[in-house]
């Protein structure tokens, strides 16, 4: 059997009598068009360089249904999770389980089945244009989906503590999980988001996961995605977002040392002065492969996008960057920007990045640049000649390149837990890099 | 005692040779000037001395504190104590100058066999040597060189020097786009630092450095060769004549 | 004038180039199948290998689908309702001199502003002109021949120079490349050919004119440029077509060869007629153009300027194989009315240390759509590449669209690619600082325009750049330049 016939099959296993028949139409309608598109192959120019017939090969089924203890002793390792108040909502093989914390008077939390018999469908249309737009994987999602988190939060209250979706997966054979999310954030709330993923599965994950998230009048949001050592793992990450007007957006996507992330995320002005941020840093090492696909739609006027994404490729490790800016015919003053740098530490590694713009619109100011190369060789100098090992003044200009990024984390606990992530990797753990002088003194040398 | 020999030097780059067979030494705690118009190989033989990748050591040799500098790495040499102050000092994003310096600081004690410093020491250490030069504390917090004008950038390098506590500076036209007010504040910079076990090399294209910090000796390059050697007061003469005296055939010792 | 005025005046400028010559013309049969093949090879008194290969890609071709995937729409394209071949009635046999050549035609090109008679007298350049399927004349031939210089119509290479031809044409471009090149190889008819021996700096700018003045035909030539060790060539190209109301499709093949410390600079004004100003008619420019670096130290230099045609399809690549070579890429693109453009350059680095530029401009305008379109490729080997791309876009109203592609594909850790593109419109300030300098506001679009094209107008020889220039103030505007 390849991947469709599988799918397929669990389609008519799990979830052909089951569900409301709202819930079965949307599969099922959702199932023709992933049939009828298949599997992509590198001919499909999204995925021109990011091979799928892997799954062809693999033999799979939905995952099983795990206890949270083993969840609970994985967050405990995740430190920042620790030193912070936080609500988290555990999503344990693409399962919600019932959140972790006691913030029910400022937040909604639901399973998503629940809403969409609700009146789910009308919330779920807003994003059509995308499941049409990015990928075969969204109408998979949308066929069979699990799961999935309903959030919301009270209006005008700005959250000092992140929400954390934690995604935690742990089987014994190869599975597939797909879980759908919708968050609606209503009118100037602030608030901070982490969508954390681990695996501890010892066989192949298939996680198809996707976010929807609405952003209304005068919301500031953050969205952090957290993808470190994803070990035997197909991690195809969808975040749609929609922002209505003078709203904030920001997300960070984090990924490290994963064995296989697509990112596919797709953003739309609906209102006219948002700005939106799309940040990223992924490292790619022997056998890793990060590929992350962005479409930033300036459907209105007088928005500004940024878009800075920076990858270390070493090993014969892989990267993908396919982003793309599109200013529709009546988006003027649109300000959109665009960064994609590489440094390839090694002669097998392979980065292949296509930044693109379609532009209809003419009094707008759109930039973007794309970089593949590696260290420069007067900074490196400058350094060694200070007395500073060659390895370690290489780790020095390998962390200056992505510590940008890093420091636009907004959260100081999470900011922290991946600069110091990174420090290790870098072998620079006995390097402190504080921020101000005054915390040399807070640190033992 | 002898900090730096260099012998019938000859260096190529590109397979053009600059450096035609230079020859200098330096005792320890003596100042130096090289002067000489440009493209005579002044900045090539800074680079040389502190192991810029890219040249090429066709002849001769070169002593620091009697070993063979030629044989070491740019980092080795940077700790057993030699120290190049740039005439373009690089931009680092993302690295602080603190983290920089003591990362740098550190390295080189580990080298010596010493302890890594004390935090608060540290501290000291660099908001002493911070004024040394006039530079803010709050430029140790910003990233190496980002952002700072010509003379911040300048002033940073001496600072530097002030931190690594060198044997033998060399400051490659350290002069260079510099006010008289910055040149005031590096110049009295380097004065404050001058010991009796620190050597300087000073390589300049003017002589107006050399009226705040008062040379030993003063060295005249020209095509690749020291071609006139003397005290401080030859500074003036050059700059009285100007550097075709030199080309007319003037050459030879004083 | 308002900004309003000068846009209506630029959309509904006016095609210099459309007329058409009274020509009796010879045909094939409209239509393609093998027995039209037989009668193209027959007419050009090809050799047999020449027969076979033609057939082997239109069987090739046959079985391809064509390509889809470029950022222009246009209705499919009836490719048996063309005709593949077209010659002026008045010549069976090549004309030995000017003098032989049909006073009409000879008009056609003074009228397009190449009077053959006088380039003959002008030093400079040697002119081959192509009308329809064939190559009228020649100029200068005889000058450069002393030099060991071939400058003749592919026909008449194919039947005086077999073994050069056999030996490198499809060896840049395959049949199998694509479908128009497929298609090319099937039925081209005539274009230029050029052989510098060794050592050899061709003392003058090589040029070629092709016109399209029949009616219902297609337009297919092949070009074939080598450069042999250590020579030198600079070879332009002028394309004009009349007003038709039908599209005409032009696929035409240029192949170049730089052999070890060669240099070839090919430079195109492209001005085929770009259809109406509701989009109706215009010439389907769908080309290939590939270059190899195969020898150390070699050079390609691409120059564009791209005005008409309805739509153009077109990406002069380089494919740099000997070690050190340099591939250049200069373009400027003007789409105006309804004109879709999607054009661009792949740079393939193979050999180390080679090094690649791309400087493209591009100018939208009306309803039209301009898309930049390019590759840049380190291969393992290619130790040490170099790449730096530039892409502007610059847009005059809302009603078009401009567009970036790139792609980007390193594989190993000592390169360095850098890509940059900006997309924006005249800024209202400057236009203001340009008023108060009482400059009017078309002038300013001009000078601002000619601005942002002069990195590419630099460039092309002097006297292209003055006709260049002249083209880009045509298409956008009268006060332009």
């Amino acid at each position: 059997m390849n991947f469709i016939e599988r799918v397929n099959k669990i389609f008519d296993d799990r979830f052909l009598n089951n569900g409301s028949s709202y819930l079965l139409d949307l599969r099922k309608r959702n199932l023709d068009k992933f049939n009828k598109i298949g599997l992509p192959t590198l001919k499909h120019e999204e995925w021109k360089y990011t091979n799928l017939a892997f799954l062809n090969d693999l033999d799979f089924n939905l995952l099983p249904f795990i206890s949270s203890t083993e969840a609970v002793n994985a967050l405990k390792n995740i430190n920042f999770l620790n030193e912070t108040e936080c609500i988290v909502i555990p999503i344990l093989n693409g399962v919600v389980e019932k959140h972790l914390g006691n913030f029910e008077d400022l937040i909604t939390i639901a399973k998503f089945q629940e809403k969409i018999d609700e009146d789910g469908s009308n919330r779920l249309n807003l994003f059509n244009h995308f499941f049409e737009a990015s990928n075969p994987f969204s109408y998979l999602n949308l066929a069979l989906f699990n799961d999935g988190v309903y959030l919301s939060v009270k209006p005008n209250v700005e959250l000092e503590f992140p929400i954390v979706l934690f995604y935690y997966y742990e089987s014994e054979y190869t599975g597939l999980s797909n879980t759908l999310n919708l968050i609606e954030i209503p009118e100037n709330v602030k608030a901070d988001i982490i969508i954390l993923f681990v695996n501890n599965s010892q066989e192949k994950v298939i996680a198809n996961e996707m976010t929807n998230l609405h952003i209304s009048k005068h919301a500031n949001v953050e969205l952090n995605f957290v993808q470190i050592d994803l070990k035997n793992m197909f991690l195809i990450n969808n975040l749609n977002v929609i922002s209505e007007s003078e709203s904030n957006f920001k997300t960070n996507v984090f990924s490290f040392n994963t064995n296989f992330v697509r990112n596919n995320i797709n953003y739309d002005f609906n209102g006219e002065h948002s700005t939106t941020f799309l940040n990223g840093i992924y490292f790619v090492d022997d056998g890793n492969f990060v590929d992350n696909h962005t479409l930033v739609m300036h459907s209105k006027p007088h928005c500004m996008s940024d878009e800075n994404f920076k990858g270390i490729l070493d090993g014969n490790g892989r990267a993908v960057f396919n982003g793309k800016i599109y200013v529709a015919r009546n988006a003027q003053k649109t300000n959109a920007y665009q960064s994609n740098k590489n440094l390839l530490l090694s002669n097998s590694a392979r980065i292949n990045t296509k930044p693109q713009l379609e532009i209809y619109a003419d009094d707008v100011k759109c930039t973007h640049g794309a970089t593949a190369g590696f260290l420069d060789q007067d900074m490196l100098f400058y350094i060694i000649s200070r007395g500073i090992s060659k390895e370690k003044a290489k780790s020095l200009l390998l962390n200056s390149f992505v510590s940008e990024n890093l420091e636009k984390v907004g959260s100081n606990e999470l900011r922290n837990y991946l600069k110091e992530l990174v420090a290790r990797k870098l072998h620079l753990e006995d390097i402190f890099f504080c921020s101000s002088i005054e915390e040399l003194t807070k640190v033992s040398l | 005692m002898e900090i730096l020999r260099i012998e019938n030097l000859k260096v190529g780059i590109d397979g053009k040779e600059i450096i035609k067979g230079l020859n200098l030494t330096i005792n320890a705690g003596e100042v130096h000037a090289i002067m000489g118009p440009n493209g005579t190989g002044k900045s090539t033989l800074a680079n040389v001395l502190a192991g810029k990748p890219g040249y090429e050591v066709l002849e001769g040799k070169i002593l620091f504190l009697g070993k063979d500098l030629l044989e070491l790495e740019p980092e080795e040499r940077a700790r057993q104590g030699l120290f190049l102050a740039f005439q373009y000092p690089v931009e680092i994003p993302g690295v602080t100058n603190a983290n920089f310096m003591k990362t740098a600081v550190n390295e080189v004690r580990k080298y010596r066999n010493l302890e890594p410093l004390d935090a608060f020491d540290f501290l000291q250490m660099m908001k002493e040597r911070a004024s040394l030069v006039g530079l803010d504390v709050s430029y140790l917090n910003r990233n190496v060189n980002e952002g700072f004008s010509g003379g911040e950038k300048k002033r940073n390098e001496i600072f530097q020097l002030a931190m690594l506590e060198p044997t033998l500076a060399i400051l490659d036209e350290t002069d260079s786009g510099l006010d008289i007010d910055a040149l005031k504040i590096v110049a009295n910079g380097v004065n404050s630092l001058r010991s009796s076990d620190r050597s300087f090399l000073v390589i300049t294209h003017y002589q107006r450095l050399l009226n705040y910090l008062t040379p030993d000796f003063v060295h005249v390059m020209y095509d690749g060769k020291i071609v006139l050697s003397g005290g401080s007061e030859l500074a003036h003469e050059l700059e009285s004549k100007g550097y075709d005296w030199l080309k007319n055939g003037n050459n030879g010792k004083k | 004038m308002a900004e309003n005025d000068i846009l209506k005046e630029i959309t509904e400028q006016e095609y210099k180039y459309g007329f058409v010559s009274l020509i009796e013309q010879e045909y094939a049969p409209k239509g393609l199948n093998e027995d039209i093949i037989r009668f193209i090879w027959e007419k050009k008194q090809e050799p047999p290998f020449m027969l076979e290969w033609r057939l082997k890609a239109y069987r090739y071709w046959k079985t391809m689908k064509e390509p889809r995937w470029a950022k222009v729409h246009y209705p499919p394209i009836d490719y048996q309702d063309i005709h593949y071949y077209a010659a002026p009635k008045s010549f069976k046999e090549k004309p030995k001199s000017l003098d032989e050549v049909d006073p009409e035609i000879l008009r056609t090109f003074e009228k397009l502003g190449i009077p053959l008679r006088e380039r003959e007298r002008l030093a400079g350049v040697a002119v081959d002109a192509v009308l329809d399927s064939v190559s009228v004349a020649t100029t200068f031939k005889e000058k450069l021949e002393e030099l060991g210089i071939i400058f003749c119509s592919i026909s008449e290479a194919i039947r005086n120079h077999p073994d050069l031809v056999q030996k490198y044409l499809g060896s840049v471009v395959p049949y199998t490349d694509n479908f128009f090149a497929a298609l090319n190889s099937a039925v081209f008819s005539d274009g230029s050919f050029v052989y510098v021996p060794k050592g050899v700096r061709c003392p003058m700018e090589l040029s070629t004119y092709f016109r399209i003045n029949a009616s219902e035909t297609g337009q297919f030539e092949r070009t074939l440029i080598i450069a042999d060790e250590g020579s030198y060539v600079s070879y332009l190209e002028g394309c004009t077509a009349p007003i038709r109301d039908e599209n005409q499709l032009h696929a035409a093949v240029v192949e170049l060869i730089a052999l070890k410390d060669a240099e070839i600079k090919y430079s195109t004004v492209q001005n085929w007629y770009p259809g109406d100003k509701e989009g109706k008619g215009g010439i389907y420019n769908f080309v290939t153009k590939r270059g190899i670096c195969l020898g150390e130290n070699s050079k390609i230099s691409w120059t564009q300027v791209e005005t008409g045609s309805a739509i153009t399809w077109k990406y002069p690549s380089c494919i740099l194989k000997g070690d050190n070579s340099v591939g250049e890429f200069y373009s400027i693109a003007v789409t105006n009315n309804y004109q879709q453009a999607d054009t661009g350059t792949k740079m393939i680095h193979l050999g180390k240390n080679t090094k690649s530029r791309i400087v493209s401009k591009g100018i939208a305008a009306g309803h039209s759509n301009n898309s930049y379109r390019g590759l840049v490729q380190i291969s393992r080997k290619a130790e040490g590449a170099r790449n730096f791309s530039q892409c502007d876009s610059l847009l005059l109203g809302d009603k078009c669209g401009a567009h970036t592609f790139p792609y980007i594909e390193v594989n190993n850790n000592n390169s360095i690619v850098e890509h940059e593109a900006t997309t924006s419109k005249i800024s209202d300030e400057i236009l203001f600082y340009c008023n108060q300098r009482g400059i009017s506001k078309e002038d300013a679009i001009g000078l601002i325009v000619n601005g942002f094209s002069r990195e590419v107008l630099n460039q092309l020889p002097m006297e292209f750049a003055v006709e260049a220039q002249k083209l880009l103030a045509v298409s956008l505007e009268g006060s332009v330049g």
